[in-house]
């Protein structure tokens, strides 16, 4: 079954937080959404360096918590940023909530 | 341990500090590179987590900063990134890094380089510690050297060496590398100079410095001679001296008076007799063990005299200036020592121009500290000046009212030296503290010359010339070596009066005597030898009967006539 989520790395997640892992998850959920605000804003045309930053820092978080569809897609967009060689076409933003909410909703099914 | 973890990623941070609580570490989190180094001063961690990419600040800056805090102990920062070029990661330790670990966190490999790092941090710690402890005792151990040093060097005062006719060098730490140097004016005019050298370093080279000045400076103002200060002081060493330390001596009489030089040399390398007029050069080498290795029943001391005149000096070294080395490992030597007195014989300071020399072979400047030099010249002081006194004390005390005789037979002349049981009781009387130096010549006088002149028969004419000098006081030493008759008897009477006292000194010998009528008629010049205008000079009143064997000396004191 493939919802976006590495399973083995959300239960060894679960064994280090504990009672904690609620709280995690909606960290990550509210972080990542105030992210994605952040990220509608941005031009591809000028503002490739900023992207590649929050790209970057999703990637980073995202993957920690086993979505790892999100966080791959989340690497090409901040590679291309990167060599500042990302393209409207690519840059696709109803893909980035598509790939994070359908994750999030799985994650917060299981653990909230 | 304190953990401060720094990264701008909330979900990051949260994992990373969960781990590390799991692990008993206690965490402090910082979201931004600012809040990083505030929350680093604020909480002082053990150690440092560091996020590379961070708003503000980066990772890399955050280090060079708290890095250069220096109030700090020692400790390690790690850099979390997900970066890979190996320039980046490179660039974790040139900035002051201590590691890093990829991201995402793999709490293994957190765990293990956390544990390191603690064993690293513990040993930093034990290590600060000890040289905490190390600099304590090392500082104690300075002020207790420091201590010991006051306390020395008031024991062990340099006495007269400040006087204009004695040049010297000493290092101020010489006590702790064994050396001792000690001037004292003798009552009879005059001084005693001592330079030892003990050997060894440290306290244990300084311990015999305490009873060699307090016997240095109680004997010689006692009036003692050189051989019994020496016997005494070699007695005293033998009993406290550990084994394997001993001390070199020399040990220097200068009588103004009689112009006069006696030595004794043991142990110490040669000292040297310089006359500046004629340039020559007397080696006086060392002829007798150290002190400190002879029991007192073997122990004898056989001085040298010489003429001691203006134009004379006395050179005295320990070995510190024979053994000091080049940068090969050369030592300078006598030969180059004796050199170098010869260029300077004239000059007012041989010892500075030794010393200079001696620093110019070494090529460096720190072995002076380990030389010990003392140069002698003429007393400049006359007669009138050693007479004076400034010890005063009015008390009636003492033996104001006594009489104490003495005979001395055969063995005994050349064995025992009566003047300082002789001054010991009189200045029991204190008032006559201020007389002492006066009271001193006159007694020592009128021994010498019923000894010399007129036991042993010595003519005084011989100690006008250099050799005479030396001849004189050789037929001295065996005069009484091979003495077994004839006596001295010395009487000192001593009656209150009205306002101070009256000395009578009564004195006899078994000697053939002399012309007194012929003496005091050709005046003081043939007769310098008994020192007889001296002696007129000092006491109110000098007599000779039976044939000059016998002479009476009259010493009038007063309480309100401080002698000058």
């Amino acid at each position: 079954m493939n919802n976006g989520l590495d399973q083995d790395l959300l239960s060894e997640l679960v064994e280090i937080m504990g009672g904690d892992m609620q709280m995690l998850i909606n960290a990550y959920i509210n972080d990542t959404r105030e992210k994605l605000v952040t990220m509608n804003q941005l031009q591809v045309s000028t503002q490739q360096e900023d992207i590649h930053r929050l790209a970057h820092s999703l990637k980073g978080s995202s993957r920690n918590v086993g979505l790892v569809d999100f966080a791959d897609y989340c690497e090409e967009i901040e590679k291309k940023a990167r060599e500042g060689e990302l393209t409207e076409e690519f840059f696709d933003l109803p893909k980035f909530d598509r790939l994070f909410e359908s994750a999030a909703s799985e994650l917060a099914k299981q653990y909230l | 341990m304190k953990i401060l973890i720094a990264d701008d990623n909330h979900t990051d941070r949260l994992i990373l500090s969960k781990v590390l609580e799991n692990l008993n570490h206690e965490v402090v989190q910082a979201k931004d590179g600012s809040d990083a180094i505030e929350q680093f001063k604020k909480h002082a961690p053990a150690l440092v987590l560091l996020d590379v990419l961070m708003p503000g600040y980066d990772g890399y800056e955050v280090a060079e900063i708290i890095k250069t805090d220096s109030s700090r102990a020692w400790f390690p920062i790690i850099f979390l990134t997900s970066l890979t070029e190996a320039s980046d990661l490179a660039k974790c330790i040139t900035a002051g890094g201590d590691d890093f670990v990829s991201k995402p966190i793999n709490k293994i490999i957190i765990k293990a380089k956390i544990d390191a790092f603690e064993r690293i941090i513990n040993l930093y710690d034990t290590v600060a510690e000890q040289r905490e402890r190390i600099q304590y005792h090392h500082e104690h151990l300075v002020q207790e050297q420091e201590a010991a040093k006051r306390i020395f060097n008031n024991i062990a005062h340099r006495g007269c060496l400040a006087s204009d006719n004695i040049n010297y060098h000493l290092s101020p730490m010489s006590i702790f590398n064994g050396d001792l140097m000690l001037a004292a004016e003798l009552p009879m005019g005059g001084m005693r100079l001592f330079l030892a050298d003990f050997t060894g370093h440290g306290l244990p080279a300084a311990i015999g410095a305490m009873p060699a000045s307090e016997i240095f400076y109680g004997m010689t103002t006692k009036g003692f001679s050189i051989p019994d200060m020496m016997v005494e002081m070699n007695k005293r060493l033998y009993s406290v001296l550990p084994r394997g330390i001993f001390c070199c001596v020399i040990v220097i009489d200068i009588d103004s008076i009689d112009e006069a030089l006696t030595i004794w040399n043991a142990g110490a390398p040669n000292s040297f007799l310089i006359d500046t007029k004629s340039k020559q050069l007397t080696p006086i080498p060392s002829s007798h063990l150290p002190l400190g290795i002879q029991s007192p029943e073997k122990f004898k001391v056989a001085c040298q005299s010489f003429e001691f005149t203006k134009h004379h000096k006395v050179i005295a070294v320990t070995d510190g200036i024979i053994e000091a080395e080049d940068i090969h490992g050369n030592m300078f030597g006598e030969e180059k020592m004796v050199d170098c007195i010869k260029a300077n014989v004239t000059s007012d300071n041989i010892c500075g121009a030794l010393l200079a020399e001696v620093n110019l072979f070494c090529g460096k400047t720190d072995q002076s500290d380990d030389l010990s030099l003392l140069e002698v010249a003429f007393p400049a002081i006359s007669s009138d000046d050693i007479l004076q006194s400034s010890e005063m004390e009015l008390t009636e005390s003492g033996t104001s009212d006594s009489e104490l005789s003495l005979k001395l037979r055969g063995k005994s002349l050349g064995n025992f030296d009566p003047i300082p049981l002789f001054m010991q009781t009189i200045l029991s009387c204190n008032e006559l503290a201020p007389h002492r130096a006066r009271i001193f010549t006159v007694l020592s006088e009128l021994y010498n010359n019923a000894l010399d002149h007129g036991v042993l028969g010595l003519d005084s004419a011989m100690k006008n010339s250099s050799e005479g000098f030396a001849n004189y006081y050789a037929k001295r030493i065996q005069g009484l070596n091979d003495l077994d008759v004839g006596f001295v008897k010395v009487s000192v009477d001593h009656h209150p009066t009205a306002n101070g006292g009256r000395l009578i000194f009564s004195i006899a010998d078994s000697g053939e005597g002399f012309d007194v009528q012929k003496i005091v008629k050709e005046g003081v010049k043939d007769y310098s030898g008994r020192g007889l205008p001296l002696l007129l000079k000092l006491c109110d009143t000098v007599e000779y009967f039976d044939s000059g064997t016998r002479v009476k000396a009259i010493y009038n004191w007063d309480h309100h006539d401080i002698p000058e």
